[in-house]
């Protein structure tokens, strides 16, 4: 979608009937519009937003006075924004929001422009979010300022809102809401219809134990978002231990830092050695636990083998043939009762099954294996229960270490500020370590809940046998469940790898523009987003490089929503294509991150304006994107003051002066001036 | 017709049962959403929603049950 045209007429500061044309063009797809402080640079942006959703930004200030004071004063009543645009396919649109002063309503119009007839739409509300949902719009109708809060410390919520509103879950989650609400109350329906009481025990059970898993993931969500509160805190405070004045303290800190990264590499091993004992006892049971047994067994068989009866010297078969056929192998006759056929007979007696020789010797075999094992295992545990033991002594002697450092900094009688300091750091550890306590608490209570939920839901379908209206909201508690499903999967679905998207997206512009070797990361569970160094430490951001993650972050939310255009299924909105329309997107970025972030923005985005006062464009910004202006204008202030001997107050471009204020004119306001290339 | 191409025509046929109430859910699903998307951006008044999907719900409960009593008719 491209805007074409705006017109505001007695729209706040700007009197009368103004209009600005955007350009359209593939190429030259950038429109500058410059604005000085207080011309109506933040009016212009939230005249659009207005006009589309009779919404306005949160800096919009005295949002309801819309109509231009010297139109009031003048008896007028009315005022309007019109915006005609063309959609991805070439349709042409023209809206157009009135406001009514007199009774305080708004008239919303869309037109499909055909061939110069206007053909009203019916719907226009619906109409113009299936354009540009309006969830979404403020990333493309985007106000620049106070922009590096967005991925600043402690707003994850931010990150995570803006990320569920351009994957379209906002709908999604408002049904899946009304469907949890309404299943609650077919759930009260059902109890008082039944009488035995069985079902709705069960029932109260289902609903209690969905209620724990809520809370449950509450307490999980809101503990990491502490745990991390205080793990940014930490890190802060050693810092400025580090950075120390007191060359004490300083030492006192460096070698806590040595000696807690010592910790944490000894708890590793020692959780490591704990795994590999769990494994070396399911490895080695047998062995262990059947070690006297086989060696029972080894010592009989190992007796028989020394009196000579295993291996047997005869194969039992063959003295039973030769008994059988009366007839010896060299061929002679034996016949029964001679002293020959007594004699073979009596070789019964030592005589052996092969077949049983056989497994007997095999046993043999696995006994020596068992023994081997036996002996191997003895070994494997013995060195895994030392692993064991040096990680713990060395585990309680960092401990002890780290204890005995910090009770030399909080006793430095240097400064009080570094006894506050030591104090705050040890309360923010104790903090955080309760909350990892209570994090894994509530992650234990809801599997085991989720497991219970799941037991008890089928014993429920196990009674479940009713009739008459005890059927038909049983049914209709059926029916919510599947809904239920179906939302929440397609929410899981589309939220599994978001995290991974977002943050590929954002490192791939980061690479080409910060000058460190920085990374974005993700928290995936407080979705706050942070640059890392090359060691994955956080970095501790300065107020530009904020502004550049978080600019980095809004073009990725732009690309992704173009990518999600054509998203189907209907169950979540599609993204949009649209104009990324802002206002002073550049605060406190240095002159060469200005320049290449205003170069990028229109390479991935089809249609650009940029609000900009002089100190934002002038220089790198006007140099890395002048070749791809398209149209230009400037915003003049008009006042019916008289000069008073104030400096003249112009702009240059091009070479070009121009005013930006004039004095003693007939009305307060702002007049929209081609500039540039442009003026004819 | 042996007995097995028999057996194999009836499990098509509970399958495509199977597969259409899941699709009558999918169905159910998108329009309650469709609900939640003009309410929300305020094409449809706030306070009609819930009995509306209420509405939707019952109904398709309803058309369910019809749709076995006709089943079980058929298969008797």
């Amino acid at each position: 979608m491209k805007i074409i045209k705006l017109a505001l007429s007695n729209f706040r500061q700007f009197y009368g009937k103004q209009e600005i044309k955007f350009s359209t063009d593939d190429y030259k797809n950038i429109t500058l519009v410059h604005a000085e402080n207080g011309t109506g640079k933040t009016a212009l942006l939230n005249s659009i937003l207005w006009c589309f959703y009779e919404k306005t930004t949160e800096n919009f200030k005295e949002r309801t006075k819309i109509l231009n004071t010297s139109a009031k004063a003048e008896g007028i009543t009315r005022c309007s924004v019109e915006i005609e645009f063309e959609t991805d396919k070439g349709k042409l649109f023209y809206v157009r929001r009135t406001l009514h002063s007199s009774n305080g309503n708004t008239k919303f119009q869309i037109f499909e422009i055909d061939d110069n007839h206007y053909k009203p739409i019916d719907n226009p509300i619906s109409f113009i979010n299936s354009v540009i949902p309006r969830d979404i719009s403020s990333y493309f109708f985007f106000q620049g300022e106070g922009i590096g809060k967005i991925t600043s410390t402690s707003s994850g919520s931010k990150v995570k809102e803006a990320l569920k509103q351009i994957l379209g879950f906002t709908i999604a989650e408002k049904a899946l809401e009304d469907i949890k609400a309404i299943k609650k109350s077919y759930y009260s329906q059902f109890k008082k219809l039944d009488k035995k009481g069985e079902l709705s025990t069960l029932a109260n059970s289902i609903q209690q134990l969905e209620s724990d898993i809520e809370k449950n993931k509450k307490t999980i969500d809101d503990t990491s978002k502490a745990i991390n509160h205080y793990e940014n805190k930490i890190k802060d405070i050693e810092n400025k231990l580090s950075c120390s004045n007191s060359e004490l303290v300083k030492n006192l800190q460096s070698q806590r830092i040595q000696i807690e990264s010592f910790l944490k590499k000894e708890k590793q091993r020692l959780q490591q050695a704990e795994k590999d004992k769990i494994r070396l006892v399911s490895q080695y049971a047998t062995s262990v636990f059947g070690f006297e047994l086989s060696q029972k067994a080894m010592d009989f068989i190992d007796e028989k083998e020394y009196k000579g009866t295993i291996p047997s010297p005869y194969n039992e078969q063959l003295v039973k043939d030769i008994l059988e056929q009366c007839q010896c192998i060299c061929g002679a006759k034996i016949n029964p009762g001679t002293q020959a056929y007594n004699n073979i007979h009596e070789l019964l007696k030592s005589a052996g099954d092969p077949q049983l020789e056989s497994r007997i010797l095999k046993a043999r075999s696995q006994l020596s294996v068992l023994a081997q094992d036996s002996s191997k295992a003895k070994d494997a545990i013995r060195k895994n229960a030392d692993i064991i033991n040096a990680a713990e002594e060395n585990i309680q002697e960092y401990k002890n270490q780290l204890e005995e450092i910090s009770k030399k900094i909080a006793g430095t009688e240097s400064e009080e500020k570094i006894k506050e300091l030591e104090k705050n750091l040890m309360s923010a550890k104790q903090k955080r370590d309760q909350d990892i306590q209570v994090k894994a608490r509530a992650e234990r209570d809801k599997e085991s809940a989720n497991n219970e939920l799941m037991k008890k839901r089928q014993e429920y379908q196990r009674l479940n046998t009713f009739t008459g209206e005890l059927k038909k909201y049983q049914d209709l508690i059926n029916c919510t469940e599947n809904i239920e499903k179906k939302l929440q999967s397609t929410l899981d679905e589309f939220n599994k790898d978001i995290h991974t998207i977002i943050i590929n997206k954002v490192n791939k512009y980061l690479e080409k523009f910060v000058r460190q070797d920085y990374k974005a990361k993700l928290n995936p569970n407080t979705y706050e987003i942070r640059l890392i160094d090359s060691y994955n430490d956080v970095v501790a951001e300065s107020e530009g490089q904020s502004l550049l993650l978080s600019l980095t972050f809004i073009s990725s939310l732009i690309e992704l929503s173009r990518e999600r255009k054509n998203a189907s299924g209907q169950l979540l909105t599609p993204g949009a294509v649209a104009p990324f329309i802002v206002d002073a997107p550049f605060g406190d970025l240095d002159n060469k991150y200005k320049g290449n972030i205003a170069k990028k923005i229109p390479e991935s985005v089809n249609q650009v304006v940029f609000f900009l006062s002089s100190s934002h464009w002038q220089g790198a910004v006007e140099q890395n994107i002048r070749e791809k202006i398209g149209m230009e204008y400037n915003l003049v202030l008009e006042e019916t003051a008289p000069n008073n001997g104030k400096q003249d107050d112009f702009i240059t471009i091009l070479g070009e002066k121009y005013e930006t204020v004039r004095y003693n004119q007939g009305v307060n306001r702002t007049v929209i001036n081609k500039v540039g290339d442009y003026v004819q | 017709m042996t007995d097995y191409d028999i057996k194999q025509i009836f499990n098509e046929a509970v399958q495509r049962v199977g597969n259409s109430n899941q699709d009558s859910y999918e169905e159910l699903t998108r329009e309650i959403v469709s609900i939640e998307r003009k309410t929300y951006y305020g094409a449809e008044p706030d306070h009609r929603r819930l009995a509306r999907i209420r509405e939707l719900i019952q109904m398709h409960v309803k058309n369910e049950a019809e749709k076995n009593e006709n089943y079980k008719a058929c298969t008797k």
